[in-house]
């Protein structure tokens, strides 16, 4: 004997909700935060004008010493610098160097964070209240000055760079994707999962760590802003990538000689870094309304 | 009140000695060490470098290293620099002072700064008040404090002077050939103290909203505001003093921020501070000066925490002194 169910009035909305994926519904959420568009197409814009530098009528490192310190004009729309060179495809090209490094330096930080969060998440007790010690330990330190002293010594190629804002800066992925671990692998799917027999790395990491993303995908976000920064004050102080190869961090510093005969040189290397970080804050401003399922 | 303290203070040894073994392994493991300012020296053979390891004892191992570090940095000795010859604990002990002043200004007025904008933002959310202090902390958020640095000197040193208006001196702390005085130092310490003031209050301005955002949100404020309290009472009384707990620890987890804020503007404005003292060692590969003043930064980090937990426990009465 079968038993009708009456259709529930529900059902009858369905399809209109149906083929909507978790990544779409966090699109049309993420296209509402006007600012964190607008932060999104100014980034594209900066990423674009590095990409395209090599485009420019004028060589990054030619110095004509006839055109020193020209004033911002229709042929140099920011000037020249105390060598002649084109300001605004220096300033470009120094997009490249400064984009790069604080885009991968965030990603070791984003793997380093996510390994020890996870571990310390997963594993819990004894393991995790070492993990969580280390973390803390990083983050009392005043990392500018480990910054400093690694760079003075050891000399500042791009990948040291890296390497070492990434190592400083992994301490809020890792507290992040931590907390996101306690929580999901309390999930039934992750019980699931071991009854099924995956073992503690496939739950990890194929079970756990795609539905971590979220949280992962906005530290990362705000982590570049902070990268770029910490890798523009090292260029500045002297310690970064070394001229005449241009970041905008150590134009600023070439900058600092110039201040009465030519104050637009110490203006639009600065002005990037600002327009940089500020979009990066505001996608992962967005990213974290659209991602984070606490804040809607 | 007394046994609390030294609990803490006995809690931070661990932490602190830690910290100085993760920072001296580090340090040791690096490819260029103590030697880097000898190794960068044509002049010097093979054979003297291997003495000099063998005379600094850089060929024990790490554990036996830091145990001497240890033992002699406990004594208070923390070398001789290896370009100026004099004692680093000297050298650091002249520049600390002109550092602590610079920050301790700065915090404070980052505070002032922070503390009413955060309230208002908070007291008022989403209100025209509240969108704009949102847009002042992102865009404080986003200006690098050297940046911010190089157009003040260039706005009310440089330009001021050619507008025949009163210039601030941009470099320093003294005017040279002038007797000093306080009122000297204080303009002095205008552009310094304002940038990395700005910067600061950016951070500690979303703290203040945030945490008194939360504190709005509780049931005692609910039951204040039921029982008929003026709005004004339910906010000094009730709100305000709750609200500080969370930022007094947030603000100190920053300290490290305020350290590096420092360093920058240090070097800027030309301040003769710690933070000058470290990058100018830094260019001159002096590994005893800078072995010493991140030691002694890790101390600081480490001193104002508990710093914090003392306000705290003051702040808030469910902590026991025991």
């Amino acid at each position: 004997m079968s038993v009708a169910f009456p259709a529930l009035p529900l059902a009858v909305e369905e399809p209109a909700v149906a083929g909507r994926s978790q990544r779409a519904l966090a699109w049309t959420q993420f296209r509402r935060h006007r600012l964190a568009v607008a932060g999104a197409v100014v980034f594209a814009l900066l990423c674009l004008g590095a990409i395209l530098a090599g485009g420019s009528p004028y060589d990054p490192n030619r110095t004509s010493l006839l055109a020193r310190f020209e004033a911002p004009s229709l042929a140099h729309p920011m000037g020249t610098d105390d060598l002649g060179r084109d300001e605004l495809t220096r300033v470009l090209i120094g997009g490249r160097l400064s984009l790069a490094v604080g885009l991968l330096a965030t990603l070791v930080s984003v793997i380093v964070g996510t390994l020890v969060g996870a571990l310390a998440g997963y594993l819990g007790g004894a393991a995790d209240s070492v993990l969580m010690r280390v973390t803390e330990l990083f983050i009392a330190f005043p990392q500018l000055f480990i910054l400093i002293l690694i760079a003075a010594l050891v000399g500042t190629n791009p990948v040291t760079i890296i390497l070492v804002i990434g190592l400083l800066r992994w301490m809020p992925v890792a507290r992040l994707v931590r907390a996101a671990f306690l929580q999901l692998k309390q999930q039934d799917y992750v019980a699931a999962a071991r009854t099924l027999g995956a073992s503690g790395s496939s739950i990890m990491w194929r079970h756990i760590l795609p539905n971590a993303l979220g949280p992962i995908v906005v530290a990362a976000s705000l982590g570049v802003a902070g990268a770029i920064l910490t890798e523009s004050t090292l260029s500045f102080l002297g310690l970064g990538i070394q001229l005449p190869t241009a970041t905008w961090g150590n134009m600023l510093r070439a900058a600092q000689n110039d201040m009465t005969t030519a104050p637009w040189l110490a203006f639009f290397p600065g002005l990037f870094i600002f327009l940089t970080i500020l979009s990066m804050n505001y996608i992962g401003d967005g990213l974290r309304d659209a991602l984070d399922p606490r804040k809607s | 009140m007394t046994r609390y303290l030294a609990r803490r203070l006995v809690e931070a040894v661990p932490l602190l000695l830690l910290i100085s073994l993760t920072v001296f392994t580090v340090l040791q493991l690096l490819p260029a060490g103590p030697l880097s300012i000898y190794e960068r020296d044509p002049s010097m053979s093979d054979e003297d470098l291997a003495r000099l390891r063998q005379y600094y004892g850089l060929d024990d191992p790490i554990p036996v290293r830091y145990l001497k570090w240890l033992t002699t940095v406990l004594r208070g000795d923390l070398g001789y620099s290896l370009v100026t010859h004099q004692p680093v604990a000297r050298m650091i002990a002249e520049r600390l002072p002109n550092t602590l002043y610079l920050m301790s200004t700065a915090l404070l007025a980052a505070l002032l700064i922070a503390i009413p904008i955060g309230m208002v933002s908070a007291l008022r959310q989403y209100s025209k008040t509240d969108h704009a202090a949102t847009l002042f902390s992102f865009i404080g958020y986003a200006v690098p404090p050297f940046w911010s640095g190089l157009l003040a000197i260039i706005i009310f040193a440089v330009k001021f002077r050619e507008w025949g208006l009163p210039a601030l001196p941009a470099s320093g702390m003294r005017t040279l050939g002038s007797g000093g005085g306080a009122l000297d130092l204080l303009a002095h310490l205008v552009l310094p103290v304002g940038v990395l003031a700005m910067f600061n209050a950016a951070h500690y301005t979303r703290y203040v909203r945030a945490s008194l955002l939360d504190v709005l949100n509780q049931d005692y404020i609910r039951t204040a505001r039921s029982k008929g309290l003026a709005e004004r009472l339910v906010i000094s009384i009730h709100a305000l003093k709750n609200a500080a707990l969370p930022v007094v620890t947030i603000i100190t987890l920053d300290l490290p921020m305020l350290f590096s804020g420092a360093l920058v503007t240090e070097s800027i404005f030309a301040w003769p501070g710690m933070g000058r003292l470290f990058l100018e060692s830094a260019f001159r590969f002096d590994y005893a000066v800078l072995m010493g003043i991140v030691t002694l930064t890790a101390l600081l980090v480490i001193l104002s925490m508990l710093l914090a937990d003392v306000i705290y426990a003051w702040l808030d009465p469910r902590i026991r002194y025991t």
